[in-house]
Parts: C-alpha cells; structure tokens; sequence
C-alpha cells in the first residue's frame, strides 16, 4: 500500500473537509464572540452561553424537543422492531410485499407532505396539537429508519440460533428475550438513536403538528433567526453539536473496543 | 432386498432391525413434505430403533435434512405421520419434544458463556441451580473441555465449538439426539478422530443418535444402519457393510464408494451363477443366490478392490478382460488402475501396495488382464 499522499490526494481531502465542516467551525468560533453583531469578531466571552440558559424560552423548547426525542425514539424502535421482525421472519405472506413498501414508504416521502397528511388526520379526528401531535408524528416518520436498520442485522441473523434455543425447551417468547434480543441489541440501539437525532433536528414535520406550549428547539431557532442571527443562537447550536459529537464519540469507541476484544478472542481460539 | 444373513465379521451383535416383532422408536408413516410444488420429501417410510446409530445419507437436497427438522419439529408434515416412543409428533412444539438437536453451525448463543451454552436448556426446565452446576461440570468432562467454561464461542477453535454444541445437545439427557452434519466444519484429521469418538459416546449414553451427513465415509464409521435418500425417496436402508458388499442399484453403488459396471445381459444359469454377456460380447458370470429371468437388461457390477490385474492371462479365464493402463493414481496405500478395455470401456481396478515397491510394477500403455471372481460382482437390475 502507498504511503504517500499525492498532492492531488492532500488537496481533495482539504477542500472536501472544508466544504463540510467550515460552516459549522463557523458557527462554533462565533458563538464564543464578545460582540452582539454576529459578523464582527470583538474578542473573546462565553456570555452568549449564559444568556442562552437564562433564555427561558429557549431552556422550555430544549426540554420540549428531548422530551419529545426520547418518548418518540423509545417508541419507534419498538414499533420498527416489530416490523423488520415481520419482515425478515416471514418471506413470504399475503400482503408482504405492499406490506414492506408501507413500511419503507415514509423514507422518500417528502416532509411536507409527511408533516401536511398528519396535520390533517389531527385535525380529523379532532385532536389538539400539541407535544401528544408532535411525538406521534416524529414516531410515525422515524418508525422506518428504525424498521431498516433492524431489518438488515435481522437478515445476518442465524436462525438455527433462535431454533436451537426452541430446542432446546424454549418457549417461542422465552427464545426471543433471552437469545435473539441480547444478540440484534447492538442494531436496536443504534435504530433508537437514530431514531432519537432525526426527532431532535426535525423542524418541518414539528412545524405542522405542534401546537401552543409544544415549540421544539429547532423551530424556537428558525422562528428567531428570522428576526436576525443572534450570537445566543450561535451558542445553542455549539452546544447541540457538542452533544452530538460526543455521541459520535462514544459509539465509535464501543465499536472500536468491540474490534480488539474481538481480535484477542480470535487469537485465544487459536493458542489452545 | 434385504437378507437375513449377517456376515459373519459384522462384530456388533446389534440389529434389532432384524428381530420380529421389535417395536420401532421412530416411525415415518408415508410422510410427505412439500414446499409449493417441489416435493422435499416423497411418501417416506421408515423404522428406527432404540439405541440405534443411524445415519441419512444424500446428496445436497435429497430431502435427508428435511427428514431430521421434522423430528425435531422445525418442519410441519404435509402429509403422513411422525411418531416417536409411540406418539404422534404432530401437534408437538419443538420446545416440548424429548428430542435435541446438533446444529450443523453449532448454534452457540455468541452472547453466553460456554457453561451459560450448556445450561440453557437445564433453565428452561426450571432445574435447581446447584443440580445445574453439576450437570454442566459432567457434560464438560464428558466433552474434555473442563477447563473452557468461562470462555465465550468466539473465544473457541472449531474443534472446541462442535464439543460444546455436542455438550449443549446432551445435556437434557434426550430420548434421541440429531446430528445434521455435525463434523462438516472440521478438518479431515480431527473429523476422523471425532467420528470414533461419537460411536463411542453413544453407546456409553445409550441414546439413540440420528445423523445426517453427505460424506459416505462419516456415516459408514459411526452407523448401524444407513438410509441413502435420493430426490425425497429411500433407496436403500441397511447396515455399512451390506449396503456395500450389496446395494440394490447403481444408485447406491455409486454414492458409497466407487463400481466398474458393464452393461449386460442375462443367458443363462448354471449351478448357483447367472452367467451374462456383456454388450461388447464378452462372457461373464456372478455367483449369487437371487434368480433373474433370461434375456433381461442387466449390469455386471463390481467393485475397484475386487478385480486383480496381471500383464499374464490368469489360468482359470472367467471373468477376465484384456486391456491398456490408461491412468494411474498412486494413493499410497493403494494405486487405481483406470484400464481400457478392449471392448472401449473404462474400469477401474484397485491394487493394495502390500510391499515395498519394487521395479517390476505394471505402467503405462502396458496390455493387462483384468479380471474378477464370480464372487467378487453382482448384478444390478437398476
């Protein structure tokens, strides 16, 4: 293997980061501004991040949207579990095909009319929109996400394993829990987490389901940087992508413990 | 086509196939299994008996495997019955049958220990914990793997995992262990040494051991009886020696080891021998005790360790064909001689290298008789 990087190698690799990540470096570098007008660098403060706490506004629309993240994330795995269950366990059943476009459909489907269909079912069956409208709506879109990744751990999945535990006096529910649930677990969460960031950063769903009092984050921004970019907001968004950073972090590294465990099982399995 | 006559080297005393009266363990009553239109099974039936080692053998998708998940009640029954210890299987779960099963992956929950493995079935039964602890320190002593208890499937080498899988499956005490292709993964060294290990674990357990295998060899060490299945049909059932000294067609001839055949007809009889003439003209003759009509399609059959060959026409001249040494395999402890005859037909003649050898052996391009006692052939109709 080469070593060496060409130049043409160093500088696509420059721009690509560039292009992705100066937006956001932007962002960050901005929020610890001493000024009040964002595009005028004053030195440097973090008063914009205690602003941003005593902000009451914004502290309620960070609680509503975790609120929200984690009842519909907890859910939507649930369901979406279910679902790739159907799915990968029965090849073939009436309706299966119709069924697993059903399932998919959502994927593709535009979030406006995803966010404008559910609007006018609440509206139908008479239900105020509220934190309820909205946790139901980020359920129903993230369901899939879930469904897809769930499905494809599913389709790896050993069957005599679970055939084995049948054997073996099982109960067909006792099978589930104690050997294909602790083994398609890794699959599981990363769906809820999934599942878990798409309710946290969506604003065009929420903006048609939520109601007073239900005003998530991502909308609380827009609304506010429709009357100018505040260094507050700057601050806000630092803080989410912290957080999102820092679970990028922590999965990478249980995968990368996961790797050397591994590779010291192998090597075991060979010594003796 | 079975005959009632052991021989005499079969030293197992062990045959209650052949005792009157026996009552059958398992029985398959005209089971059929079909898959929409294919036909994985096809009007089966067969006896197994207590204590019995027996082995399904066939080709990838003969339907053998079929055969063992509906004993174990993965698989429904179109058509027919199971029944086991007298009981019909069918509206038994799984979970419920006094059967386990060896799964050709192993099947090793990757999230349990080795002990967790062997105990789960235990659990299930709602066992007392310190009697659980003392059945899974058996099954480990029984299987030689005391001392990896703690260690995870990943953590074991092949040979370790068939061990634990092998512990897994007995440690419910079943009434009837299968085994779908249980050594498949091994190689052929530890293969061989695990098959005599498994003969000899049977009989000291006493539990009846069901096999599926494609390897003729594998189900020859380890069964009493074998059943070799083709497309969903038995074609023959009966115990390794007889299945090879006498199979029913070529079908059987061919799958357990290698057969020369000659395509033949049947001219007459003469004091306890058929004597046929091959379709090149040649005269040949087999001793046996059936009888076949004249005149009838048939196929001189013989075996590559039963013909001799000799540069000299051997004096007594029955059963002796001259041709050239097209091929030769030397395999050590035996060489192959892939002879043409004269007649332009291939056989294969198998020579023990007894001694040494010297410089006088016979090569290629050389003219050789090939010949075969009357004894040494049979005659298939099939």
């Amino acid at each position: 293997m080469n070593r060496h990087w060409s130049k043409f190698n160093i500088v696509s690799v420059v721009l690509g980061f560039a292009f992705l990540y100066i937006p956001i470096l932007l962002l960050i570098i901005y929020s610890f501004n001493a000024s009040k007008l964002v595009t005028v660098w004053a030195g440097f403060s973090t008063k914009w991040y205690t602003a941003a706490f005593a902000n009451q506004g914004l502290v309620d629309a960070a609680w509503v949207t975790f609120r929200v993240a984690i009842i519909s994330a907890t859910i939507a795995t649930v369901l979406g579990t279910l679902a790739a269950m159907a799915l990968a366990r029965n090849t073939r059943f009436r309706g299966r095909f119709l069924f697993s476009g059903m399932i998919y459909a959502p994927l593709v489907m535009p979030e406006v009319i995803t966010g404008l269909s559910l609007l006018l079912l609440f509206v139908a069956v008479g239900m105020d929109r509220g934190i309820t409208t909205v946790t139901l709506a980020h359920i129903t879109f993230s369901m899939c996400f879930v469904a897809v990744v769930v499905q494809s751990r599913l389709a790896s999945f050993d069957r005599s394993l679970e055939e084995a535990a049948l054997d073996l006096g099982a109960t067909p529910a006792r099978a589930f829990f104690s050997v294909t649930l602790p083994i398609i677990m890794p699959a599981i969460v990363a769906g809820w987490m999934l599942a878990f960031t798409l309710s946290l950063d969506d604003l065009v769903i929420a903006q048609f389901n939520s109601g007073p009092g239900a005003t998530t984050l991502p909308m609380k921004i827009f609304s506010q940087v429709r009357l100018g970019v505040t260094p507050e907001i700057n601050a806000v968004c630092t803080i989410l992508v912290g957080v999102v950073t820092t679970g990028v972090i922590i999965a990478s590294l249980s995968i990368k413990r996961q790797e050397v465990r591994a590779a010291r099982a192998e090597r075991l399995a060979t010594q003796t | 086509m079975s005959n009632p006559k052991q021989p005499a080297a079969l030293n197992r005393t062990f045959h209650p196939w052949l005792e009157e009266g026996a009552k059958p363990f398992i029985e398959f009553r005209n089971v059929t299994k079909r898959y929409g239109s294919f036909t994985a099974v096809d009007d089966l039936s067969l006896e197994i008996f207590e204590r019995e080692f027996f082995a399904l053998l066939g080709p990838s998708g003969c339907g053998k495997t079929t055969l063992m998940r509906m004993l174990a009640g993965f698989e429904d029954v179109t058509e027919g019955d199971v029944f086991l210890a007298g009981e019909n299987l069918a509206d038994v779960p799984p979970y419920r049958r006094p059967v386990n099963m060896m799964f050709q992956s192993y099947a090793l929950f990757p999230h349990m220990s080795v002990e967790k493995n062997i105990a789960f079935g235990l659990k299930q039964d709602g066992m007392a914990k310190s009697e659980i602890n003392d059945r899974v320190a058996d099954m480990l002593v029984l299987v030689k793997m005391e001392q990896f208890g703690k260690r995870k499937p990943d953590q074991l080498s092949g040979g370790q995992k068939q061990r634990v899988a092998l512990a897994r499956s007995l440690a419910k005490q079943p009434k009837l262990l299968l085994l779908d292709e249980p050594l498949g993964a091994l190689d052929r060294k530890l293969r061989e040494e695990t098959q005599f290990e498994l003969v000899d674990l049977q009989e000291k357990l006493g539990i009846t051991f069901m096999i599926v295998t494609h390897d003729q060899e594998e189900a020859m060490t380890v069964a009493d009886r074998i059943a070799v299945m083709d497309h969903g049909r038995i074609v023959q059932v009966a115990p390794p020696m007889e299945m090879y000294e006498r199979p029913n067609s070529r079908y059987v001839a061919d799958f357990l080891g290698d057969i020369n055949l000659i395509a033949s007809k049947t001219v007459g009889r003469a004091k306890g021998k058929i004597l046929l003439q091959s379709d090149s003209g040649q005269e040949l003759q087999v001793t046996t005790g059936e009888n076949f009509a004249i005149d009838r399609n048939v196929w001189f059959a013989s075996r590559p360790e039963k013909l001799s060959i000799s540069r000299k026409k051997p004096a007594k001249s029955i059963n002796s064909l001259e041709g050239v040494v097209w091929d030769i395999a030397y395999l050590g402890g035996v060489t192959i001689y892939k002879v043409k005859l004269d007649s332009g037909e291939f056989v294969k003649a198998a020579v023990l290298n007894s001694s040494v050898s010297g410089n006088d052996i016979i090569t290629w391009e050389e003219r050789v008789w090939i010949s075969c006692s009357p004894q040494g052939a049979r005659i298939l109709t099939s």
